[in-house]
């Protein structure tokens, strides 16, 4: 076994399998396995599981088997998963402004009003919200699209038609607005993820949509807002769809001297019993819906995060795939939604030109496929 | 051939000497053939590497397949392409204001004063400090709205609203040119410091008897004796400014900024190579970018050398 630090792993995976002696079996996280699909040094698992061990396949959490596919296919073997149904709120904002847990929006499109009135309200002190459009604009808005109910893909799946309806203009069009009159703050158009858990950790903003498990680092930076925080639904679009949030894999290279060995490791590491372990022993839930039978999925535990657990299988039971994961050249998607969300948001192009452009250059990279 | 009584003798001297320049040459030789070795395997191959990568579609994980001029062709049709060389060459801009705030500062901290060494020690710690701590330092200092130059400006009343440092297309790039700039001056300062050291101090005594002013002396004495100095730093700064990357890296953490205002050459061929996996590609981009950056140097150095020849004629 190797162990890998997280800056870096990346290259030293790919330079593994450049030079022909990858690992038997890799923990990867979901955003990088398409590249390795795609150039076809990967797996196939929805073959070799389905072959080997064809009971199994239907354990497993379907939203993330299929998280990501490359031409309707998957490459991983899902193990452990973070919950994306749940954001934090500062209390501390919450008391100072009058306001109680009810009052905060339920949807995307609640919110926009309610980030106006947590700005007004507070002389400018505060924010409802901020963003990491600096590292995950292009996944977030397309994630955004489907939220809404907007199709995103055509029916036979070769080319996207998001722009064909006027709400994906719309969403731009929202934000822009929040950003023209400081209702979010302008470091979202280059914050990363880590920087919007800073800004809320300095007290400056009422909610934060991220996955529980990053809360340590809210704790890290300021125990007193930690101290503060309550859990509560995340915001959902019009469509209500409750998207599969992060995944961590196992991957195998089609080239492994031993792919019997190899698969069996896999099916050991995300079967039920030893998920279960897994998450006894640190906060993560298992891709395997067996274990959410065992009575440790029922309990609940000191930490903040610990009152989620008994609704773990409901959520993963539900959960669905928003296929955003599945385009080819995904790095390049990423690139292209960036680009256009941010010339919509700083009026370089109208909402609805930057929508249509953002799907022509998709496009463009569906036909050469 | 006349045989003489000492022709063995002289014949074994000979072959004695050959013997000590064959050993002295293989010891020069043996000394050399690390350094040599690691040139070749380190310098030489990979740059033949990238030649051959850049006619083929290596995506890094997979062998490279063979796609002749593709990548150039698609090179000379790539918007973002142009706009990395566009914004390389914009960088250049931060050479000449390097050079004159160095030389400068050299003549500032070129005295005989106590304790003149602790500001010579503090304006080259930029130089020495990690480029990841500066950034994330200079991010602090550029932050909105309440960053130490936007909170204090704000204070101060002097402006109503933040100036958006790395979240406005047209501001992004100046920004992190300012950032180049401080990092550098000190590195820069030193060279000229040991260069001004060097330039004897009669020719000030003269021209002061003559009564120039010490704008005068600088400009007729200073510059001109540490020409090969500015040379140096003109050439050296300029490539470094060409092949920025780790300021812009750091400053928009690896975006390029808002629309890609900060997207240099050098960082397109990062991304190209190292995020979408178009290793061929990037190639391609290197070597186009070596050709520039060799171009632009020995242009450089021609026009610089021919001012100083002008100046000895």
């Amino acid at each position: 076994m190797e162990g890998q630090p997280a800056a870096g792993a990346r290259d030293n995976i790919r330079n593994s399998f450049a030079a022909g002696n990858p690992a038997d079996v890799i923990n990867m996280s979901d955003g990088w396995v398409a590249e390795l699909a795609e150039a076809g040094v990967l797996m196939n698992m929805d073959e070799a599981v389905g072959a080997k061990y064809p009971q199994i396949r239907a354990e497993y959490v379907d939203g993330a088997w299929n998280k990501v596919t490359f031409k309707g296919v998957s490459y991983h073997i899902p193990w452990y998963l973070a919950l994306s149904n749940v954001m934090a709120v500062n209390t501390l904002i919450l008391d100072e402004l009058g306001l109680t847990l009810d009052d905060l929006p339920k949807t995307w499109e609640e919110s926009y009003a309610f980030a106006k009135r947590v700005r007004e309200q507070s002389g400018g002190k505060y924010y409802l919200y901020s963003f990491p459009w600096g590292e995950l604009a292009g996944l977030g808005v397309l994630n955004s699209f489907v939220g809404e109910g907007i199709p995103v893909y055509n029916e036979d799946r070769t080319r996207v038609i998001f722009n064909t309806d006027p709400r994906a203009a719309g969403i731009l069009a929202a934000y822009k607005e929040l950003l023209d009159n400081d209702y979010i703050p302008r470091a979202s158009l280059t914050d990363d993820v880590r920087e919007m858990i800073d800004r809320f950790s300095e007290g400056e903003i009422l909610l934060l949509q991220t996955g529980p498990q990053l809360l340590r680092l809210v704790r890290e930076n300021n125990e007193e807002v930690y101290n503060s925080l309550k859990l509560v639904n995340a915001l959902t679009g019009a469509a209500n769809i409750r998207s599969i949030g992060g995944v961590q894999t196992l991957v195998i290279p089609k080239d492994t001297k031993f792919p019997n060995a190899a698969l069996a490791f896999a099916i050991f590491l995300t079967n039920a019993d030893t998920q279960t372990a897994f998450s006894r022993e640190v906060p993560i839930y298992s891709s395997n819906l067996k274990s959410y039978d065992d009575p440790f999925f029922q309990t609940t535990g000191a930490q903040l995060t610990d009152s989620l657990r008994p609704l773990a299988k409901e959520y993963f039971t539900t959960a669905v795939n928003t296929d955003i994961l599945n385009f080819p050249r995904l790095a390049e998607v990423e690139q292209i939604v960036l680009g256009e969300f941010q010339a919509a948001l700083l009026g370089v192009k109208l909402p609805q030109q930057a929508v249509d452009d953002m799907a022509g250059r998709i496009n463009a990279i569906l036909a050469a496929q | 051939m006349v045989s003489t009584p000492y022709s063995d003798e002289i014949a074994s001297l000979a072959q004695g000497r050959r013997h000590r320049e064959r050993r002295r040459l293989l010891v020069a030789y043996g000394f050399l053939m690390p350094s040599f070795a690691f040139f070749i395997v380190f310098l030489i191959v990979p740059l033949i590497a990238v030649v051959y990568l850049s006619f083929t579609n290596y995506n890094i994980v997979t062998a490279p397949q063979w796609v002749g001029l593709e990548n150039y062709a698609r090179l000379l049709q790539d918007p973002l392409f142009w706009r990395g060389l566009r914004n390389s060459f914009i960088y250049l801009v931060v050479t000449p204001i390097l050079i004159v705030l160095s030389i400068w500062l050299a003549i500032v901290v070129n005295r005989k004063l106590r304790g003149i060494f602790v500001f010579r020690t503090i304006y080259y710690i930029p130089a020495v400090t990690s480029v990841v701590a500066v950034g994330m330092i200079f991010e602090i200092v550029f932050a909105e709205p309440s960053g130490l130059i936007n909170g204090a400006l704000l204070a101060l009343g002097v402006i109503q609203s933040p100036i958006n440092f790395l979240t406005h297309p047209d501001s992004t790039l100046i920004s992190i040119m300012l950032v180049t700039i401080w990092r550098g001056i000190g590195f820069y300062m030193v060279i000229f410091l040991a260069a001004l050291q060097a330039v004897p101090e009669e020719l000030y005594e003269a021209a002061a008897i003559d009564g120039a002013n010490r704008f005068q002396q600088h400009l007729y004495i200073t510059v001109p004796s540490i020409r090969p100095a500015i040379i140096f730093v003109a050439i050296i700064s300029s490539i470094s400014a060409l092949k920025v990357f780790e300021e812009i890296f750091v400053m928009t953490d690896g975006s390029a900024g808002v629309l890609d205002s900060a997207l240099t050459l050098m960082f397109y061929l990062y991304r190209q190579g190292f995020v979408n996996l178009n290793a061929g590609y990037a190639a391609a981009i290197a070597v186009v970018f070596t050709l520039v950056t060799l171009g632009f140097s020995i242009a450089n150095l021609r026009f610089l050398e021919r001012g100083t020849r002008d100046n000895r004629q």
